[in-house]
């Protein structure tokens, strides 16, 4: 029988009974010191069910996978594992364990006693783009003898205009991008004493300036929540979203990977 | 330790994460009935990524100084050829923009 995975534990005790998709009993499977929390598939046989979450992923499905997450969350140190992730057997699921028990441990190690927020914020990108068009336009007025040189024959020819446009939209994007910096660089400095780690993602669309994922030890919740409420009365013009804490799904860095980054400048 | 999802602007979250999910397909669909779109979706794919890349190379040049009038007339007719030869590749095979689109990790989107 397929065996679906919820998470790696810091513990090879055996959690708590309780429900996991489709009602199946959660159970922690030991590997040395740790623990790899899994629940039987009923009814399907892997590679049937199959690794695509597709197969699996309706909202009923997800939240069973995030309360198992949830409930690991408040006793143990939690490496969530992605949703949809099914092993053959039991068998397979430790040999897994045991292949990246290092990394486990280093991950632990790294994400004990620390919960992840999520922030989202939107600013006016519309008004913004168009302040920033005209503040282009005017510095491009200034310079405009240099920038609009003509051909030899006297005319600014098709190829020449084509490039021209090219090279406007590119300043247009490039002081666009200026701005969103100054403004998460703003939005960093509310958080960079309260997190350990960060992970963000800049104008994902245009009126999403900042996708971002913060590390916080639990006994700084308190502290982030306070900074959140700065932020926000600093900055009133912007709308925010804030969830948390969730297990720091983002923050788990295999050997392969390098998805989170330590605090500093928005990398995105 | 209770989880919240905090927001003044429910609505206004709800739309621009949908339009955020929304910019990249999810994933090439191999369809062996429409093979061949789906082949020239791939190959146009890269040819797009190819040339906004030299555009920008182009671009950064012009901006910096590096390029005669010469060489911005030959590079800018090219772009230019390029561009319009794209467009009409798209259009035979019935493809759009977004369709062109590639997640390049740290530098963003394609498109």
């Amino acid at each position: 029988m397929s065996i679906y995975t919820y998470a790696v534990i810091d513990s090879a005790q055996a959690v708590e009974p309780s429900p996991g998709l489709f009602g199946m009993p959660v159970r922690n499977l030991p590997c040395r010191q740790l623990g790899v929390v899994v629940s039987e598939l009923p009814g399907g046989d892997y590679p049937r069910m199959g690794t695509d979450p597709k197969t699996l992923q309706t909202a009923e499905r997800i939240l069973e996978h995030s309360a198992v997450a949830d409930r690991l969350m408040t006793r143990f140190t939690v490496l969530p594992i992605r949703f949809g992730t099914i092993f053959p057997d039991r068998e397979r699921v430790i040999a897994n364990a045991e292949e990246h028990h290092a990394d486990f441990c280093h991950n632990l190690d790294r994400l004990r006693a620390k919960v992840e927020f999520g922030l989202r914020v939107l600013w006016p990108g519309e008004a913004i783009r168009q302040e920033v068009e005209s503040e282009v336009r005017s510095q491009k007025s200034a310079v405009r003898d240099e920038d609009m040189e003509i051909g030899q024959d006297g005319r600014r020819t098709a190829a020449r205009q084509f490039l021209d446009a090219k090279l406007a939209t590119y300043r247009l994007d490039q002081a666009l991008a200026a701005r969103a910096d100054q403004a998460i660089a703003e939005i960093d400095c509310a958080f960079h004493l309260v997190t350990a780690e960060k992970a963000c993602e800049r104008l994902k669309t245009p009126n999403l300036l900042l996708s971002a994922c913060y590390l916080v030890e639990r006994t700084r919740i308190g502290d982030f929540h306070q900074a959140y409420e700065r932020l926000r009365r600093g900055r009133p013009d912007f709308r925010y979203l804030l969830s948390g804490p969730w297990p720091p799904y983002n923050f788990i860095v295999m050997p392969s990977q390098t998805a989170a980054v330590r605090p500093g400048p928005c990398n995105a | 330790m209770n989880r919240t999802v905090e927001t003044d602007t429910p609505e206004l979250f709800t739309a621009e994460l949908e339009r955020a999910e929304n910019v990249l397909p999810s994933r090439i669909v191999a369809d062996p009935k429409n093979v061949e779109k789906g082949l020239a979706k791939l190959v146009l794919t890269l040819v797009e990524l190819i040339r906004q890349l030299m555009e920008r190379q182009a671009i950064r040049r012009m901006e910096a100084g590096s390029l005669t009038d010469g060489e911005i007339e030959r590079v800018g007719e090219t772009l230019m050829k390029l561009e319009a030869k794209m467009q009409e590749l798209k259009g035979v095979f019935g493809l759009d923009d977004e369709e062109l689109n590639l997640n390049l990790g740290p530098l963003g989107n394609l498109m």
